[in-house]
């Protein structure tokens, strides 16, 4: 009986355990049913699974006249797609970007995509604008090694001209790159500077520095189905609420979608609300991506806002003295509905299918510690061709923050893997860097061209989020030159040095070649 | 101690010491605090988006000092190494500061994060917080900070969008030596925010034992395999044996037994098979009808099987749950074997389907399988036991429905259950149906003549009447009192073979009787109502403190007592509202006057709500609720009537409704007769399963509100009203409701109302959950009304004129003029009376201010009508069937409102109704068996006014009707989706 009673307990501990396990699994009679599940993925899962910026190799041969107007250009890329093939996409990009602000009118280029036991590789920010730019840029800088001439020179003699055919087969039209080029040059005094940095070089062996310039035209188009909004008016206050498919990650979208509601309905902007995204209300989205998603946005507010705006119109016209909230509360009374929708499908209001590019240059000036590669960029000045900016204060911000990523790209943020594992070890704060406070310029100006509307953006706007990035390129190549200026003072080296990004402070040492020959005590 | 303690924003946190030994601060702010506020990212220190400050004063100095740190990198209980260390620092004082608690929207910002705002330096706003917290930890250690110093001190946070420029330029604007536009030093108040001031039956488990035990006059075995059984059979030859195993039969034939020998058969284990293939489901004899249901379901998706859907759904309709899972599918089939008009669910549809039943007898030890006919009808049972079910694959071309029509919903007897199993390909039936129908008459089980007729024909609406007529021939239901009428059970067996057919022919999906789409998580339970929501972190619950008295003036609100009550944090009334004290607005299609949310000065009705208790969980702040103190002066007696409130000169009378109809004094001269009476009907609870509820969560820049309302636009005017806010300053959200019936679209305002407001000042989730008792102390029912008329007549009884005087009790408000006028407006209902003069005063009672319930109008309206047509037959002695025939609208005449009422269809309802129902006749019957006149009226009439749409068709006779346009439960999802 004992020996029976003891089972008993067993079992019935056993059903417990059960029990138990099956209510920490969430059980499965709960009256819900279902069990909220949280998948947040920590910085170094998110390092090892998800797919980066593409990494690549480039061989190119550059032909060039005597005055440095470069003829033509071969160039072989080895995109690293990772395990997929998705690579292609972004090596497709960089061929259709290699030109930047450059007119070279021949071209052979073949881009290779290469798998390797890596993440399958993904868009980053400006994927075809930043090798596009390191590859065209390097070239030029090269082209003026060869010719003995300062690379701002050799570049400028190379800009595209209104009316000259770019690489994708756009007829520039409307190209201002050599308006902003010319603009930069003489705001950010960049003749005087030249100056003073030899001066400077001559007077100190181990800090060198450098000025240079880089271009980007940046090729804004517009892709899949578009974006939606819908605007909703309270009609007893007169409080207005937009939901609309751009996603607002940072790139003020949510802003300029206010700005465009308050625009058309003639409110003022405080008594707009953007709220969150959804898809039920915003179906068939495209992509928040491309530099476009808030013009587009913005545009699709314009449009439900103007439909609106002609619903009312006669009750506007039946009360001309009434105010805001007057009049919604009339409409509303009058059975208007005071919600509206408008799909904007990338006519963007005008009758083109937005395609234009966004030009903008740089001077960047750095220094460079030749003993021990560290740099600090010393004065960037950015000319930035936004038509009418939407929203300068956040172009300004888009602007700087492309600029400093593109910092991080080519001088900081390294990867590495563990060539036996294959598992990357830069997976965390420690080990890997993006810029952080002090490594941004010292000295920073912002500029935007004034005076040239965009026969073809939203509202003569052009977007902004990417195309600086490809400028930093720049810092890379100043600091490449200052490397370069210490070996002629060195060693009377003439060479280009090669240019791989991210040059890190190691990379650079390493380019010096220092030995105890030239360490004079 | 128990547990550590420490201060966060100057409030006291404990925390237990069971909580896991590597929880991080981080964690501990946003997971249990619900501080979210403090962002992470990293967890390692290197990112900077987890910063807080810590101020403490150092183990040798009574002086604070504030820094900032990575809240990811503290422990509070520390990794074993340091949990001395940490616990030391927590109980000297450590304070705890988090981006909460130094400045927010509603507390105004603070100026750190005010000067980032303005100079642009957020985007994605990730790392903003840790950056404003590092800033002000920096500000602590230097209030006179220089530019460099800043710069120098924001090595630990990272931003990836803006490029920094702006956020130091934001930071350097605090800066003494700052070269920055609109640069100002720290106002020294702006420090130390928030810092503490104090400083700081069950089983036994042995069913598979054999059992024999004698009692006094019969013998209860449980063997454990077929082999035992067949020896205990054997053994008792020619007693009376009862197999026993969920022994739920007993329920329903009361009177079989007593038995000799009674076996329980849960100890053999042959019975409990379950097999799938793929030409085959067997399902042992004892799995119950709960399992054949799970287990149905688990292979409908399997070729040939797809009718294991309708068939578990059908089983679900059998009996009740508590029976299905213990009642077994053989034990359903004995009792039809015994009781042969048992109208079996599981035999009518496992023989609709050709299924077999294993059979073990004991005299010959062997099983055998056969069908479910000869099972029925052939096989000897005395001494076999059956083993298994076995359900045929079919072919893909089957339609199968079954149906069982019951009385109600659940746990109902069949009237009549039907099982059709129809081959078809294209409208072509290919070979013989099955149609097997129960609730007939005891021999009938499939319908043979009507399964031969349809045999190879071709579906068509000519070949559909002749399978119709073959049908209802056949059809000979057996006479049961207790039964529904033998032409009933054939009108309903006849209409389900319709209902297949037209399942068959229709056109998918309008117009066809679906399902509701959302029925299955309804069933289920995994519907979202609003107090579904899960709990939020931090949420408050909150209860409404009612009056109790009905007529008075607040002197006092005393809750201190109820503050005391640990949890209980928070009593709000009407001074703590910052917008407008009302949940009703103007100018909208009905115009209310305004109702407080909480009453402010003069109580109108005992329950109005005078302010809401919040605590951490709904007991604590019920039972505080009950603690708030109030004291009334010139505490008056209710007025309760509206006969009392006319005597009181109590009536709205500026909202008095005259409604004068043709010409009524010139009628009364013509008129032949006339009757006066008086109709008094008394109120109605909606009784909505779900009470009043409403859940306000704070959220960004907004309040996220989900009400149970089936008026969210009056909820979110509400919402924004009480606390001086736009209307997109609320986002509304209305799940579903657990009912309104008129309701939800009011009283729900004032629930929004209320929780914003709370939600609002406390900056946490609040959820209001009245209950029952509660909403039917504060909410609105249905109006009641006294009503006198006066009825001029014909001899035939053709109503010429009525006179009409309603006195409608309003409630404390004047609302009830809304329902007072639809009540007039709906008062003509079927019938046709040219003249009418009425007068609708609408009367103050101290009650609550009533509302709309379910056909507010029809109601009323209804009852008066009906009853002065009763009235004027009875002055006339006649039946009132009849003179509500002569009256009764007909097409094209002009309604009580004007509407000339050009699609009548009412005569043509009547017509086939009186018809159909053999009103005649009965009313014959009725008097033969009352030997008294008088009687059954027919069923009331509507006419709505509404463009409520109305599909009517006729099947044989019955009448089937469906209401398009459903007045309660809301718009339906399926309505949408089609």
């Amino acid at each position: 009986m004992v020996v029976v009673e003891e089972e008993e307990e067993e079992e019935e501990e056993e059903e417990k355990e059960k029990e138990e396990k099956e209510e920490e699994r969430g059980g499965g009679e709960g009256g819900g049913g279902g069990v909220p599940v949280r998948l947040n993925v920590d910085l170094a899962s998110c390092i090892r699974i998800f797919g980066k910026r593409q990494p690549f190799v480039a061989k190119y041969k550059a032909g060039f006249t005597q005055e440095g107007d470069v003829k033509v250009v071969d160039v072989e890329i080895l995109g690293d797609s990772g395990y997929t093939d998705h690579g292609a996409i972004y090596t497709h990009h960089c061929i259709h970007f290699m030109d930047m602000g450059y007119f070279v009118p021949n071209w052979n280029i073949v881009g290779k995509v290469m798998q390797t036991n890596k993440k399958s590789m993904t868009p980053t920010r400006a994927p075809g604008t930043v090798p596009g730019a390191l590859i065209i840029e390097s070239i030029m800088e090269n082209v003026a090694k060869a010719l003995n001439k300062h690379p701002v020179l050799v570049k400028e003699i190379n800009l595209y001209q209104k009316g000259q055919k770019d690489i994708v087969g756009h007829t520039l039209s409307n190209c201002t790159i050599r308006e902003v080029w010319r603009r930069l040059k003489d705001i950010a005094e960049v003749e005087g500077r030249l100056r003073q940095v030899e001066a400077f070089n001559q007077e100190n062996k181990w800090k060198k520095r450098a000025i240079t310039m880089t271009t980007c035209k940046h090729h804004m188009h517009h892709f899949g189905p578009g974006l939606g909004a819908t605007v909703t008016i309270y009609g007893r206050d007169g409080s207005v609420a937009v939901t609309q498919g751009g996603v607002e990650m940072g790139q003020g979208l949510y802003t300029k979608v206010a700005q465009g509601v308050a625009h058309v309905l003639g409110v003022p902007w405080e008594i707009i609300k953007v709220k969150p995204m959804q898809g039920i209300s915003s179906p068939n989205s495209m992509v928040s991506g491309g530099s476009i998603a808030s013009e587009s946005a913005m545009q699709a507010a314009i449009g439900a806002a103007q439909i609106l705006k002609e619903r009312m119109q006669p009750i506007r016209e039946k009360f001309p003295d009434a105010d805001w909230k007057e009049l919604c509360q009339k409409s509303e009374a009058n059975k208007l509905d005071l919600s509206a929708r408008f799909f904007n499908g990338h006519e963007l209001g005008g009758d083109h299918v937005a395609s234009y590019h966004t030009y903008c240059a740089g001077v960047i000036e750095t220094e460079v510690d030749i003993l021990t590669g560290e740099s600090q960029i010393g004065r960037v000045d950015i000319m930035a061709d936004y038509g009418e900016s939407l929203n300068p204060v956040i172009d300004i911000g888009q602007t700087e923050g492309a600029f400093i990523m593109g910092v991080g790209c080519f001088l900081t943020e390294d990867t590495k893997f563990d060539k036996e594992t294959g598992r990357i070890l830069t997976d965390g704060t420690w080990n890997y860097k993006p810029p952080t406070i002090k490594d941004i310029p010292i000295d920073w100006r912002i500029h935007l061209l004034p005076d040239t509307p965009n026969p073809f953006g939203v509202r003569s706007s052009k977007a902004s989020g990417e195309p600086s990035i490809g400028l930093a390129t720049g810092a890379l190549l100043a600091n490449k030159q200052a490397l370069e200026a210490a070996r002629k003072d060195l060693f009377g080296a003439k060479d280009f040095i090669p240019v791989d990004a991210p040059f890190t402070p190691e990379k650079a040492l390493q380019s010096v070649g220092l030995d105890e020959s030239v360490l004079a005590l | 101690m128990s547990g550590i303690h420490f201060h966060v924003n100057g409030k006291e946190h404990r925390v237990p010491q069971s909580f896991p030994a590597t929880t991080s601060l981080n964690e501990y702010l946003r997971e249990s605090a619900g501080l979210k506020g403090t962002k992470v990212m990293c967890k390692e220190g290197g990112c900077g988006c987890c910063a807080v400050t810590v101020t403490l004063a150092a183990p040798d100095s009574d002086k604070l000092e504030t820094f900032s740190v990575q809240s990811r990198l503290l422990r509070i209980l520390g990794i074993k190494t340091y949990q001395d260390f940490i616990v030391y620092f927590l109980i000297i004082g450590w304070q705890i500061s988090t981006i909460e608690g130094i400045g927010s929207q509603r507390k105004g910002y603070h100026p750190i994060q005010e000067r980032i705002a303005k100079f642009n330096g957020t985007q994605c706003g990730y790392c903003t917080p840790g950056m404003v917290m590092n800033m002000y930890g920096l500000l602590h250690q230097k209030p006179n900070i220089t530019a460099q110093e800043v710069e120098d001190n924001f090595d630990g946070n990272l931003c990836r969008c803006t490029g920094y420029r702006s956020i130091l330029d934001a930071m350097k604007s605090f800066a003494r030596d700052a070269n920055i536009p609109d640069s100002k030093a720290i106002d020294i108040e702006d420090l130390n925010k928030n810092i503490c001031p104090k400083r700081g039956e069950a089983c036994t488990g042995k069913c598979g034992q054999s059992l024999d035990l004698r009692l006094n006059d019969a013998c209860w075995y449980r063997p454990t395999s077929l082999d035992q059984l067949s020896k205990v059979m054997k053994g008792n030859k020619n007693k009376k044996i009862r197999l026993v195993f969920g022994n739920t039969s007993a329920g329903i034939y009361k009177d079989d037994g007593p038995y000799d020998v009674y076996i329980d058969l849960h100890g053999v284990k042959e019975i409990y098979s379950y097999e799938v293939t793929e030409k085959s489901v067997r399902l042992g004899a004892a799995t119950t009808l709960t399992q054949a249901i799970e287990r149905l379901k688990a292979n409908h998706h399997k070729p040939g099987f797809k009718y294991f859907r309708d068939m578990s759904k059908h089983l679900k309709a059998v009996a009740n749950v508590m029976v299905r899972n213990v009642g077994c599918i053989a034990g359903n089939l004995m009792i039809k074997y015994w009781h042969k008009e048992f109208p079996s669910d599981v035999f009518l549809i496992l023989e609709c389907v050709g299924a077999q039943v294993e059979i073990f007898s004991s005299a010959f030890s062997k099983r055998e399988t056969t069908s479910m006919m000869d099972f029925l009808n052939k096989v000897d049972m005395t001494d076999s036991v059956l083993t298994a079910v076995i359900l045929p694959c079919l072919a893909d071309n089957v339609v199968y429905r079954s149906f069982k029509i019951t009385p109600r919903w659940q746990n109902a007897h069949a009237y009549i259950n039907a099982a059709f199993n129809i081959p078809i390909e294209g409208l072509v039936v290919k070979g013989r149906p099955s149609i097997v129908l129960g609730g007939v008459c005891d021999d009938m089980v499939h319908a043979t003549k009507t399964e031969d007729f349809l045999a190879n024909k071709s579906l068509s609406p000519t070949l559909f009447k002749e399978a119709y007529t073959t049908l209802r021939d056949e059809l000979v239901p057996t006479e049961n009192p207790l039964e529904a009428t033998p032409k009933y059970r054939k009108d309903l067996a006849s209409g389900l073979l319709y209902k297949t057919y037209q399942e068959m022919t229709h056109d998918f999906p309008i117009h066809k009787g679906l399902p509701k789409k959302e029925a299955p998580v309804l069933t289920a339970g995994e519907a979202m109502f609003v107090d579904d929501m899960p709990k939020f972190q931090n949420e408050l619950y909150a209860v409404f403190v009612l009056a109790d008295v009905a007529s008075a003036t607040i002197e006092s609100i005393d809750a201190s007592e109820a503050l005391k009550l640990p949890g209980v944090t928070h009593f709000f009334s009407a001074k703590d509202i910052i917008g407008e004290n009302n949940f009703m607005f103007g100018g909208s299609w009905f115009s209310l006057a305004p109702h407080e949310v909480f009453a402010s000065k003069e109580i109108f009705f005992n329950g109005q709500p005078l302010g809401l208790v919040l605590a951490e969980t709904q007991d604590m702040a019920t039972t505080a609720a009950k603690l708030v103190k109030v004291t009334y002066s010139k505490i008056r007696t209710p007025v309760l009537s509206v006969e009392e409130s006319l005597t009181k000169d109590m009536e709205f009378k500026h909202a008095r409704i005259t409604e004068v109809v043709g010409t009524p004094d010139e009628a009364w001269k013509t008129v032949d007769q006339q009757v006066e009476g008086t109709v008094k009907m008394g109120s109605q609870y909606h009784f909505y399963m779900e009470t009043q509820v409403s859940v306000a969560i704070p959220s960004e820049d907004s309040i996220d509100v989900y009400s149970a309302t089936q008026n969210s636009d009056i909820c979110q005017h509400a919402a924004a009203q009480i606390i001086g806010k736009p209307l997109n300053f609320i986002n509304i959200t209305v799940p579903r409701l657990g009912g309104g019936f008129g309701g939800k679209i009011l009283a729900p305002a004032m629930l929004t109302a209320a929780s914003s407001l709370a939600a609002y000042l406390t900056n946490q989730p609040v959820r209001l959950n009245v209950d029952l008792a509660s909403c039917i102390r504060i909410f609105g029912k249905r109006q009641p009304f006294f009503a006198k008329y006066k009825a001029g007549f014909t001899q035939e009884g053709d109503v010429k004129v009525v006179d009409v005087e309603i006195l409608a009790d309003s409630g404390y408000t004047e609302d009830g003029a809304i329902y007072t006028h639809k009540c007039i407006q709906s008062m003509d209902m079927g019938y046709f009376v040219p003249n009418w003069n009425i007068v609708g005063k609408v009367m103050q009672t101290n009650k609550m201010s009533m509302t709309a319930a379910r056909a507010p109008g029809t109601v009323p309206g209804a009852l008066i009508i009906e009853s002065i047509m009763e009235n004027v037959a009875k002055a006339l002695n006649k039946h009132p069937v009849f003179v509500k025939e002569v009256n009764l609208y007909q097409k094209g005449q002009k309604d009580i409102m004007g509407h000339t009422l050009n699609n009548c269809t009412i005569r043509e309802i009547w017509r086939r109704l009186k018809d159909i129902a053999e009103v005649e006749g009965r009313l014959r019957q009725v008097e033969a068996y009352n030997q008294v006149p008088g009687g059954v009226p027919l069923a009331q009439l509507l006419k709505f006014c509404e463009s409520v749409q109305r599909g009517h068709w006729t099947v044989g006779g019955k009448l089937w009707s469906c209401e398009v346009v459903r007045l309660a439960g809301g718009l339906s999802h399926s309505k949408v989706w089609k």
